[in-house]
């Protein structure tokens, strides 16, 4: 056979599931030589091949579903759950980085500042987008159907309910900002320990409430190694 | 999108279901992909390959069509053939398109009178 329908057909059905390769193979073989003539010019197996169209395109029938990395059944879900998130962790990569430069003095000029500061930013809002991404990836590779039960009138919501969920979006960002006031003051207490504690009346004086050699092991802001690497540079 | 290629989606979509009518009427008796061409491009049905094997594969994996290899001839052939489900199924879906046609028949020509 003509190797270039040999490697036409390799092509297609190298986009298939592996249990159906065979038999599109066997078959495709067959056919094409069918529309061919007993001994086919050069110029007749492109004709051919090209009237086919491309193997990735032919494939595609075969399968008879479109590929999708992420649906169109999760995409609305994806889109809202990815603006959350990539806030979220901006919020926090900002409050904890604005939190690094105060505690930790590196000498950077304002400049640098805001350019790490958004660079810091950048780089967790990529992450997030990334973990998103793939959890939905293989959420919707593997998904069971959900919404399996028929949907009804009564699903819809009445117009009151719609207003009040518009405050819980108020609500939310509520959320947000109380999270981030959270994460400061837990940033705040990380690196000022001593200002915060316990007084017991004792000698010993007072106990400190936060620790943070306890949690410094586990903390990627870490202000004394980062310290130390920006003094090397300098 | 110009108005040259909108005609030709929407003629894509008007074929998408017509085709498999056409095929099925095409297969009480046994035939193989290009036997089927040959027969559907003769009666001006204009199909094309890369359509009409995977859609052959397909019917057979609904269980309207079902396939068997012949190997006595020199160069071995799937030929398909409507099963009973699928000619119960043909016979139904060509009462619908009679309907079908009829009422969309009256609709273009009430259209053109007016």
């Amino acid at each position: 056979m003509h190797e270039l329908i040999s490697r036409y057909i390799a092509d297609t059905i190298r986009h298939l599931k592996p249990a159906e390769r065979m038999e599109v193979e066997k078959e495709l073989k067959a056919n094409i030589q069918d529309m061919l003539s007993e001994n086919p010019s050069e110029e007749e197996v492109a004709q051919t091949l090209l009237s086919m169209g491309s193997p990735s395109s032919l494939a595609a029938k075969y399968r008879g579903s479109e590929q999708y990395l992420i649906g169109p059944a999760t995409y609305d879900t994806y889109i809202m759950v990815l603006k959350i998130v990539a806030l979220v962790v901006s919020l926090v990569t900002m409050v904890f980085t604005t939190l690094s430069f105060f505690f930790s003095p590196s000498g950077l000029s304002i400049f640098e500042m805001i350019a790490k500061l958004l660079a810091s930013i950048f780089s967790a809002a990529s992450g997030a987008f990334l973990w998103v991404t793939i959890t939905f990836a293989i959420l919707d590779r593997y998904q069971v159907k959900t919404d399996l039960k028929e949907w009804n009138l009564t699903e819809l919501r009445n117009l009151e309910e719609i207003a009040t969920r518009e405050i819980k979006k108020k609500d939310s960002i509520a959320d947000l900002v109380g999270l981030s006031l959270f994460f400061l003051f837990l940033g705040f207490m990380y690196m000022r320990n001593d200002l915060l504690g316990l007084n017991l009346h004792t000698s010993q004086g007072a106990y400190p409430l936060f620790v943070a050699e306890v949690v410094r092991p586990y903390s990627w802001v870490d202000a004394d190694n980062h310290h130390r690497i920006l003094c090397c540079h300098v | 999108m110009d108005s040259r290629e909108l005609l030709i989606n929407f003629v894509t979509e008007l074929n998408r279901g017509t085709l498999t009518l056409c095929v099925l009427s095409q297969l009480t008796n046994p035939q193989y992909g290009y036997s089927l061409l040959q027969i559907l491009s003769e009666k001006n049905i204009d199909l094309e390959a890369n359509t009409l094997y995977p859609m052959l594969r397909r019917l057979e994996s609904q269980g309207v069509l079902e396939s068997s290899w012949n190997t006595s001839e020199n160069r071995p052939r799937k030929f398909y053939q409507l099963t009973e489900e699928g000619k119960a199924i043909y016979a139904a879906l060509t009462n619908k398109w009679k309907e079908q046609q009829s009422h969309i028949e009256a609709l273009l020509g009430e259209e053109s009178h007016a």
